[in-house]
């Protein structure tokens, strides 16, 4: 159960009772609004990143579910599954991320954004190892996005985890739009 | 040298470019602007705490410098050097910041806030104790924002590192801070 009481988003002032309007009904959203209007600066940044990324949405995806999955952010990891299911991966590749880098399921392109996503969730600096081979395939503007994606999701960990939030009952979820979404 | 060339400005979006040219002249914005439509909502993000938060700005700075310190980034910690000056912290809290805590240095509040900062960098969730006393001491806005500047840091500090951001050759004036608010409301 959930450390502090959820804001009732009924409350809300200023930008954050604009934010909540467009707002799917999930539980970190109603969590954050004792934040204010920081809600609102962190719903966009965590939008540009789902909606207006140019990187691939697997690998995106990939990136964020093994950052919940190494920082064990429960409510992270229901997420960004049920995304990732719903842009048309596997399941055996869902599950891949668990196991890490070397799993079969994946090609060579996400067993890089594994790597790169492991050492900077660790060791905060990439190594040179685990940084040349993307700068290669990605283009400079991809490989920012992909790096403040694993340190917001580096974040929202930190948020979910520590105030405890709830995964929401069957039902409750609302519906995320999403593009690329084929469910 | 950064680890990417830090992007030409005029083959920005119109968004990014125009907000660049307004802000200090800092090597993470300019790389930052190459980021893509994320370039304004992290800034909108840390105008949000920085200019229109609810915590205490020296708690605050003490905070921001302590997880400089346990991810080992030079870049943050120099920037927020000289905003912590700036703002008039005295050298013997900002050292203070490097050694063991609790410190006599700080109040009950600084205190409570660098623990939770401590255990949230090492350990994701906060320990139930360690939160409560936080929030004690802040309330619930307060520690929700606390809980999210240590993350924004998280963030900057792997951004930083793995990008090789460089220090500055030479140090803007002031603490930035302002010019910061002021682009953020002539360009969101």
């Amino acid at each position: 159960m959930a450390r502090i009481p959820y804001f009732d988003p009924a409350n809300a002032e200023g930008r954050a009772k604009e934010a909540y309007k467009k707002l799917p009904p999930l539980n970190i959203f109603r969590m954050m609004g004792h934040s204010g209007d920081m809600l609102d600066s962190f719903i966009k940044l965590g939008n540009s990143i789902l909606v207006y990324s140019k990187l691939d949405p697997v690998l995106r995806e990939i990136a964020i579910v093994r950052v919940g999955v190494l920082r064990k952010a429960k409510y992270e990891v229901f997420q960004h599954e049920r995304i990732s299911r719903q842009i048309g991966m596997s399941d055996e590749k869902i599950k891949a991320i668990h196991e890490g880098p070397d799993a079969k399921a994946f090609n060579e392109m996400e067993r890089l954004v594994m790597r790169f996503t492991d050492d900077i969730v660790a060791n905060t600096r990439a190594s040179d190892a685990t940084f040349n081979p993307l700068k290669e395939k990605l283009s400079h503007r991809e490989l920012q996005e992909l790096v403040v994606t694993i340190g917001y999701y580096t974040m929202a960990s930190c948020f979910l985890e520590t105030f405890d939030v709830d995964i929401e009952e069957k039902g409750k979820e609302g519906k995320v739009n999403l593009p690329g979404m084929k469910s | 040298m950064a680890r990417l060339p830090y992007p030409d400005p005029a083959t920005l979006p119109d968004a990014n470019r125009n907000l660049l040219k307004t802000l200090p002249a800092l090597n993470i914005f300019r790389m930052l602007a190459g980021s893509g439509p994320s370039f304004v909502p992290f800034m909108s993000l840390i105008n949000a705490y920085l200019n229109e938060g609810v915590l205490d700005a020296h708690l605050r700075e003490l905070v921001i410098l302590r997880v400089g310190h346990l991810c080992g980034s030079a870049y943050e910690l120099h920037q927020h050097l000289r905003v912590s000056r700036t703002l008039g912290l005295p050298e013997n809290r900002i050292e203070a910041t490097a050694g063991r805590l609790p410190s006599a240095e700080f109040t009950g509040a600084e205190n409570a806030a660098l623990a939770l900062a401590d255990d949230l960098v090492a350990h994701v969730k906060a320990d139930k104790d360690i939160f409560e006393k936080a929030r004690a001491h802040l309330g619930d806005s307060g520690v929700q924002e606390l809980v999210i500047v240590v993350g924004v840091y998280l963030l900057v500090c792997r951004y930083l590192e793995t990008l090789e951001i460089e220090i500055e050759e030479k140090d803007i004036e002031g603490s930035g801070l302002e010019e910061i608010k002021r682009s953020m409301s002539a360009n969101v």
